[in-house]
């Protein structure tokens, strides 16, 4: 996949865990388990945002492109 | 659902009535003499083999009636977009294919030995066969891509 997810990067500088970001999302620790490994197919802009509001940081810094080799 | 609930219990009320037709049909048919049987038979292309070419085709259609009943089970099991009842719809959808494709054949074989207007009631029926099979082989393509449709949609986050 080209793009990466680093939310457990963002979630350990924030000493924050899962739980406790789904709680406050408002979404399951499954959803949240999909994001974190990569198996989510589409990420809406509402729960980036949110994200982004709850761990104060850029959409930048949860996700990163590299290129398939 | 309600609707799917009662067609699947046509089926299976329907299916059960194609089974319970050919012992009928077969016992029925021992009880003729062998002179009755030669004679009933004896303007049908497959002679005196033609009962059982029509055993053949009934079975075909039992089979594709129960994978559609099945197909329709999976809708109430699983929800309307799943694989398995898209692959039994793709199944019976083939299967009534053959059967109207054959069936046609068959008609226009015996064309001379049979009045027009049966012909042409036979050709009418096995074309709306055929419809209703590629029907079921567009609708199976509809389940499956509204299966990776719900599928992409479940792991949008």
């Amino acid at each position: 996949m080209s793009i990466i997810i680093n939310l457990d990067i963002m979630l350990a500088k924030r000493k924050m865990r899962s739980n406790e970001l789904a709680e406050r999302m408002g979404i399951t620790t499954a959803n949240l388990s999909i994001l974190k490994t990569g198996k989510a197919k589409a990420i809406r802009f509402s729960t980036l945002e949110l994200i982004c509001e709850i761990l104060e940081c850029q959409p930048g810094d949860i996700m990163e492109f590299t290129k398939d080799k | 659902m309600k609707k799917i609930i009662i067609l699947n219990w046509v089926l299976k009320i329907f299916i059960a009535l194609l089974i319970l037709a050919v012992p009928i049909n077969e016992v029925l048919r021992y009880n003729l003499s062998n002179e009755a049987i030669t004679l009933m038979y004896k303007d049908s292309i497959f002679g005196n083999f033609s009962p059982y070419v029509m055993f053949l085709r009934i079975a075909i259609l039992i089979f594709a009636l129960f994978n559609i009943q099945k197909g329709l089970q999976g809708f109430i099991k699983e929800g309307f977009f799943n694989f398995k009842s898209s692959e039994r719809f793709n199944r019976s959808g083939y299967l009534l294919l053959f059967l109207s494709v054959s069936g046609i054949i068959i008609t226009l074989l015996g064309m001379n030995q049979s009045q027009e207007v049966e012909t042409l009631s036979n050709i009418i029926i096995d074309l709306l066969l055929l419809a209703i099979g590629i029907g079921l082989l567009a609708f199976s393509d509809v389940i499956k891509k509204g299966n990776s449709i719900e599928t992409e949609n479940n792991l949008t986050i």
